[in-house]
């Protein structure tokens, strides 16, 4: 088993080859800042993370899930500060025997850490823009 | 004897400031509930907010009786919206 937890300053490089021994699947999820929110055009999202507890619950979480779903490896990356529409700011990989548990478990993970983890976001307004996407 | 409390997000945003004190009596035992009751009282802009919070010691969400200690770091979490 093995578990890597990162908070990391803007968006997230993209991902590069990684696995755990033993795996026939390997989940990797990126969550990507959409361009628009509530409606309106934006920027980007500026993250806000409670950093000592957001690894250590995000730990929690990812050894959680080894546990439940039987998962060889999970890997998570977050980002903190701003990150612009179109970039990455949420990396999720999950490895195990079979895909059905790795499956499972990303969703699991991706609700849990939205209702729990101390992390917060706020749109960075788009400068141009004067009102509503039509 | 005085507490600082960090905030973060909302909260953070409702004060303009990314910690808060909040002030209990020498002579009382603290629990998280009695921070809790003294931040709503002491930071009436935090009042609504408070509603939908936890308390955190040392990193890890506390229930109500949880005593505080001097030294323990405080925070507020709740309302979480990462990912």
């Amino acid at each position: 088993m093995s578990i890597q937890v990162v908070l990391c300053d803007g968006a997230l490089a993209p991902a590069v080859g990684w696995g755990a021994e033993g795996a026939g699947a390997v989940v990797c999820f990126d969550g990507i800042v959409r361009p628009i929110e509530d409606g309106r055009r934006i920027a980007g999202l500026i993250y806000q993370t409670y950093d000592p507890m957001a690894e250590l619950d995000l730990r929690r979480l990812a050894e959680e899930a080894t546990r439940s779903f039987g998962l060889l490896g999970v890997t998570v990356e977050h980002s903190r500060g701003t990150v612009a529409a179109g970039e990455c700011s949420f990396r999720l990989r999950i490895a195990s025997a079979h895909r059905k548990e790795a499956l499972a478990a990303m969703d699991w993970f991706i609700d849990r850490m939205k209702q729990d983890v101390p992390i917060w976001k706020r749109p960075a307004p788009a400068e141009n823009h004067r009102g509503p996407i039509p | 004897m005085i507490h600082q409390v960090l905030i973060f997000g909302p909260y953070a945003e409702a004060v303009g400031e990314g910690r808060v004190d909040v002030t209990l009596l020498d002579d009382q035992t603290v629990t998280a509930r009695v921070v809790m009751e003294s931040l709503r009282e002491q930071q009436p802009a935090l009042r609504l907010l408070l509603a939908h919070a936890i308390l955190a010691v040392n990193c890890r969400r506390v229930g109500d009786e949880t005593l505080v200690n001097a030294g323990d770091e405080l925070a507020i979490v709740g309302l979480v919206s990462g990912g």
